[in-house]
């Protein structure tokens, strides 16, 4: 919790792991991050989403050390993240895959950030494991693809067991199957108690990951929440075939729900999710072929959230 | 975590950068080759009097023409750390970066002084079947070939720290090269041309020709050297050190 300034955390519980409270930076004339404040919370996924430029990386990098805040605090476990006893068993951070000495060996990398975090340097076979790079780990890094690359800063990240996890686009070049992996392991890294911090320009890219959003643009808070809340804010359309468009569109009616047909066989409902359309009709005994949840609704109101010239708001949760 | 604990640590993660990294060995080849092909030219030069003191002197000082090597060696090592963002995990692992800096310096230091043994060990290896050769017998105790190659040893060890303190400072590798190496090719040149009386405190001047008899005592140009490689460190543990990544 940061000094002088109580931030909520979402289950009303000041038990947030990174606090920022009020941190600004600016570069010249230009500023990045501007009075920026949210907390994220242990055993959670948390996105941190925002456009290209929006000030994502400035932030990250202010929140471990890297750069130093204009104005505000930023902390991590209650404390600045240069006072860490133990940084790398604390945070293991991911921002840029570009971080390592071409001519240096996968495994050497890893054995110097060992070295000097005191870790034990068996761990570096073990993530080298982790992140399926065991039979690259003697070759010169400067031959790795940008996944290769991205899997080897994971590896970093892993090294010293760390309790949470601080990601900056770490999906960035890797293929289909090392998405899902990294999406289990942030799943299971959350479940197990960790907490996650992961940035991303692409809501659609981390949506099945994150329990938790927060939303920047242009360097400001634009809205703070759960996934959940920012689903229910959105005015989401389902789409039904079915051979009895009338009697379904009449008994959603009879529950208030608005619907309008589409085409003979085909129903259009606003604001309501696709579990209770289906059961809708199931209790009406209504046969349904098909059903659809048009999710594009979520990206337009990230869109609509992260535009120019959208006012700051913030969503949050009730106390 | 005590801060011994810590620091030796960063010092094995510095060595480890340093030992992994290519152009520490080419350092070492360029480096030795020059101060075999300068000695092996010193003791073809007629004017060098073997047979004397003072021309074994001037044969075991031949390395320390490239001291200027040595604070590249430094220098780009340092400064390499932000050309390929290898500075972001380093601080990352160790936020207190006056550490980094300490250990780093010891472990160019280390390097420097690792090279240094080697352009000593190739000279004594060429200079002295060449002087035997010549029916003069030279002791590798004998104070004409210890004095210089215990300096050379030593300077190589001070302008290694130099070089990292440089690095730090200038955070580029090219801009670190030309300002290293326009120091003493153009600046000190001219400072010595303007004031003789200075050269011999400036970094370059310190060692260079210790068989003229106007240069410093070696232990004070060493400590000399000591006290530019301390106070370049401090100027960059308290300005670019803690500059963003």
């Amino acid at each position: 919790m940061a000094a002088g300034r109580s931030v909520r955390s979402f289950d009303g519980m000041p038990n947030s792991t990174i606090v920022l409270d009020r941190v600004s930076k600016r570069f010249g004339a230009i500023t990045a991050v501007d009075d920026l404040t949210f907390d994220v919370k242990p055993a959670r996924v948390t996105g941190f989403l925002g456009p290209n430029g929006a000030g994502k990386t400035t932030t990250l990098r202010m929140l471990l050390g890297l750069a130093e805040p204009t104005s505000g605090t930023a902390t991590v476990l209650g404390g600045r993240y240069a006072d860490l006893d133990a940084p790398a068993a604390a945070v293991g951070a991911l921002l840029d895959a570009n971080t390592f000495h071409p001519w240096r060996s996968a495994r050497n990398q890893l054995r110097i950030t060992a070295a000097a975090g005191g870790i034990d340097s068996g761990r570096v076979g073990d993530v080298l494991h982790a992140v399926d790079l065991q039979d690259a780990a003697d070759r010169r890094v400067g031959g790795f693809s940008l996944g290769m690359r991205q899997r080897l800063g994971l590896a970093g990240a892993l090294l010293g067991d760390p309790q949470i996890l601080i990601l900056d686009e770490p999906t960035n070049g890797l293929d289909p199957e090392g998405i899902r992996w990294l999406r289990e392991f942030l799943r299971q890294f959350a479940e197990q108690g960790g907490t996650v911090l992961v940035s991303s320009h692409n809501l659609a890219q981390v949506e099945q990951t994150v329990d938790d959003v927060v939303i920047i643009a242009g360097g400001r808070l634009r809205a703070q929440c759960t996934l959940e809340e920012l689903r229910a804010r959105t005015s989401q359309t389902v789409e039904v075939r079915t051979n009895h468009v009338a009697e379904l569109r009449g008994r959603l009616a009879a529950l208030q729900i608005e619907s309008a047909p589409g085409g003979a066989d085909r129903l259009c409902v606003s604001d309501a999710s696709p579990e209770i359309v289906g059961e809708v009709a199931a209790v009406g005994g209504i046969p349904l072929f098909g059903i659809s949840a048009d999710t594009a609704d979520l990206e337009s109101l990230f869109f609509e959230l992260t535009a120019p010239t959208a006012p700051t708001a913030r969503i949050e949760v009730p106390a | 975590m005590t801060a011994s604990r810590s620091i030796s640590g960063v010092l094995y993660s510095e060595l480890l950068k340093a030992r992994t990294t290519p152009v520490t060995w080419g350092f070492f080849a360029v480096i030795t080759l020059l101060t075999a092909l300068n000695t092996s030219l010193s003791l073809g030069d007629p004017v060098t009097q073997v047979a004397t003191d003072a021309g074994v002197r001037h044969v075991f000082t031949a390395g320390r023409d490239f001291a200027v090597l040595f604070i590249a060696l430094g220098a780009v090592g340092a400064a390499g750390e932000f050309r390929h963002h290898t500075a972001v995990p380093t601080f990352l692992t160790t936020p207190a970066r006056h550490r980094v800096l300490i250990a780093k310096t010891l472990a160019y230091a280390f390097f420097g002084l690792l090279i240094a043994i080697g352009c000593v060990a190739v000279q004594m290896a060429i200079a002295l079947p060449w002087i035997a050769s010549e029916a003069h017998f030279v002791s590798p105790l004998s104070s004409a070939v210890a004095v210089p190659a215990v300096a050379t040893v030593l300077s190589g060890l001070g302008y290694a720290a130099v070089g990292v303190a440089l690095g730090t400072l200038l955070r580029n590798q090219v801009v670190a090269l030309v300002v290293t190496f326009g120091w003493f090719a153009v600046a000190e040149n001219a400072l010595a041309a303007i004031a003789p009386d200075v050269s011999r405190f400036l970094p370059g001047g310190l060692f260079s020709g210790t068989d003229q008899t106007d240069l410093l005592a070696v232990p004070l140009a060493l400590a000399l050297l000591a006290g530019y490689a301390v106070l370049l460190n401090l100027t960059a543990a308290r300005t670019t050190l803690h500059q963003d990544v």
